[in-house]
């Protein structure tokens, strides 16, 4: 699980912020969610069964506890 | 190091297997085969007391009811700490399926997943991930105090799901909300409570042991990192005397962590005791608050004012809304693959909780029907031939019309349903193929934690400090002899006739004690290697 390149958490901000809290702005942390999700397309479409209902059921178990 | 911290975390994993025909293994056996080979091949240790086996790291791994394995991190001292076993597990487990698949030619493939409900079962089953937080004092007022802050952490700790209760698809921050039923219980399997009451404390002394059961396993290192700390900082706060929660005592606990699991804007505020109403960010900035009051207190951690400085950022950026943090924590991570994978599929996510509404009030009626709502397809219902609830379906007509949907979709958006579920359970699985594996990879995500360190070599070394240090080090001492034991109290080495105490968890010093042999019988061996398939 490579993390690399990234903003930490926590480290000052390196910008001014929508909030003085926050690390990062609005807009990039905006850019950020659409970013993930149009990148995220290809995983999902190469993870998804066929048959989703097929799978849950597949996977389905007693559960834990 | 009395004043410091413990906790850990105990991470309850699902567990599929298939052969070469793609048909199901029996998922016990196949744990068992997992834990065996953590034995043979990580030096392992079986429990006195406990079932499964201690690890060379310090933690246990055991299969538990429902097939599925359960792996138990050392006792930690950090947040980081802490974060980096729980890691190291997940990567032990993983590594240890493997070899499975690759001894056993009548396993073609283990599927372990990291997720908290299952969508296709009954409904009501869950996989746990309880904390364990060490302290001293009064459980009812270490209740008290910290209720509200289990209510409201969820903005951060929240795994992100859907009530798998229904038949359509209402998200949650917190899926496992939906299965909690009370504020305080003593079990962990039925009637689950915000604050579990379990007094098992697995130390000497006046020790307790806060068990935490109304929490998720995340995949975001953030998120885990956050859960452990700030948790762990309301405990000593409370173990200092002071009450934190006494300004923000919840009306409804149960009813104010149903608001906040449904509310992805965070901005719902719910009642308090004394007529306030306040948000669950308002609830966290209370706590933090008062944490941060008590930096440099004796009483706190050296790792305190990291806490809260992330805390405080993190609540920042929760106010900025689901999109400020969707690359942080497990819930906005899902809610943006979800949003994303609706639109996709011609949906608008707002449309969600309309179709949900639909899919649940029909299913209720086919049920009080008399038939069995697995004998009829969609299109029974909706009455192509002759529907057996056609009030609500004439009912539901004009409430779909006026926000401009249609019946004929809703085949369609239930088999939307089934996609997110899906995308839900495979979003934790461990190894390559899972989804956060593959987003974390392509460098998608943002959810790193101070710290954590190396996650490869925790695998089979024990934490620096504590009895966990003792516990592993005393393992992968004794751990390949025959009749050597382990437990988070004790490691017994029967050859040598001689226990190693951990009853104190700060234990820093090796002391082994003779042993006459009490509390382990010769036939222990043999059920353990016959429940393990050896």
């Amino acid at each position: 699980m490579s993390t690399r390149n990234r903003q930490r958490p926590w480290e000052p901000a390196a910008g001014p912020g929508g909030n003085p809290e926050s690390a990062v702005t609005r807009s990039e942390r905006w850019e950020g969610a659409q970013h993930l999700a149009a990148e995220a397309d290809d995983v999902i479409d190469q993870c998804l069964s066929e048959d989703s209902d097929e799978h849950n059921r597949a996977k389905s178990q007693r559960g834990g506890e | 190091m009395r004043h410091g911290r413990l906790f850990g975390i105990e991470t309850e994993y699902a567990l599929s297997a298939f052969d070469p025909d793609g048909a199901r293994v029996d998922g016990d056996w196949v744990g068992s085969q997992i834990v065996r080979l953590a034995r043979t091949k990580r030096g392992a240790v079986p429990g006195l007391q406990s079932s499964g086996v201690f690890l060379a790291n310090a933690g246990r791994l055991m299969t538990d009811i429902g097939e599925h394995l359960e792996a138990c991190s050392p006792e930690c001292t950090a947040p980081g700490e802490a974060v980096r076993y729980v890691l190291a597990c997940d990567r032990l487990v993983r590594e240890l399926a493997d070899e499975v698949e690759a001894s056993r030619p009548e396993v073609a493939s283990i599927v372990l997943g990291r997720c908290n409900v299952d969508y296709a079962g009954s409904g009501t089953d869950t996989w746990a991930c309880h904390e364990n937080q060490l302290y001293r004092g009064e459980p009812e007022i270490l209740a008290r105090e910290i209720v509200p802050h289990f209510v409201s952490r969820l903005v951060y700790t929240g795994a992100g799901g859907f009530d798998s209760r229904s038949s359509g698809a209402p998200f949650l921050l917190s899926p496992r909300v939906a299965h909690l039923v009370a504020e305080r219980s003593s079990s962990s399997t039925s009637h689950r409570g915000i604050f579990h009451s379990k007094n098992e404390s697995l130390a000497g002394g006046d020790y307790r042991r806060l068990h935490v059961l109304c929490g998720e396993t995340s995949c975001s290192r953030l998120a885990t990192w956050l859960k452990l700390g700030t948790t762990a900082l309301v405990v000593a706060l409370v173990e200092a005397g002071l009450r934190p929660g006494s300004a923000v005592r919840l009306w409804s606990p149960l009813d104010a962590m149903r608001a906040f699991a449904g509310d992805p804007a965070c901005r719902v505020e719910v009642a308090l005791q004394d007529g306030r109403r306040m948000s669950a960010i308002a609830i966290q900035r209370h706590y933090l608050e008062e944490a941060e009051r008590s930096l440099g207190s004796r009483f706190f951690p050296p790792w305190a004012e990291e806490v809260c400085k992330v805390w405080r950022s993190t609540l920042a950026d929760l106010e900025l809304g689901p999109d400020a943090v969707a690359t942080k924590v497990d819930w906005a991570m899902k809610l943006t693959l979800f949003r994303r994978h609706a639109e996709r599929r011609g949906f608008a996510w707002e449309s969600i909780p309309h179709w949900t509404r639909a899919a649940d009030q029909l299913a209720d009626a086919v049920a009080a029907s008399g038939f069995s709502p697995a004998s009829i397809t969609v299109e029974d219902a909706l009455g192509r031939a002759v529907s057996p609830v056609p009030e609500t379906i004439a009912q539901l007509r004009p409430f779909l019309a006026e926000l401009g949907l249609d019946w004929r979709d809703l085949r369609k958006f239930l088999d939307l349903r089934h996609q997110l579920c899906e995308i839900d359970m495979r979003f934790g699985e461990l190894g390559d193929a899972g989804i956060f594996e593959r987003l974390d990879r392509a460098g998608l995500l943002d959810h790193d934690a101070p710290g954590v360190g190396d996650v490869a070599a925790a695998m089979d070394v024990p934490p620096a400090r504590g009895r966990a240090r003792l516990r592993g080090e005393a393992i992968r001492a004794i751990g390949r002899r025959s009749g050597a034991r382990a437990d988070w109290h004790g490691v017994w080495d029967k050859r040598r006739k001689r226990m190693l105490d951990l009853s104190d968890p700060f234990a820093e010093l090796v002391t082994w004690q003779p042993w006459d042999g009490a509390g382990i019988r010769d036939d222990d061996r043999l059920s353990f290697f016959r429940n393990a398939g050896l």
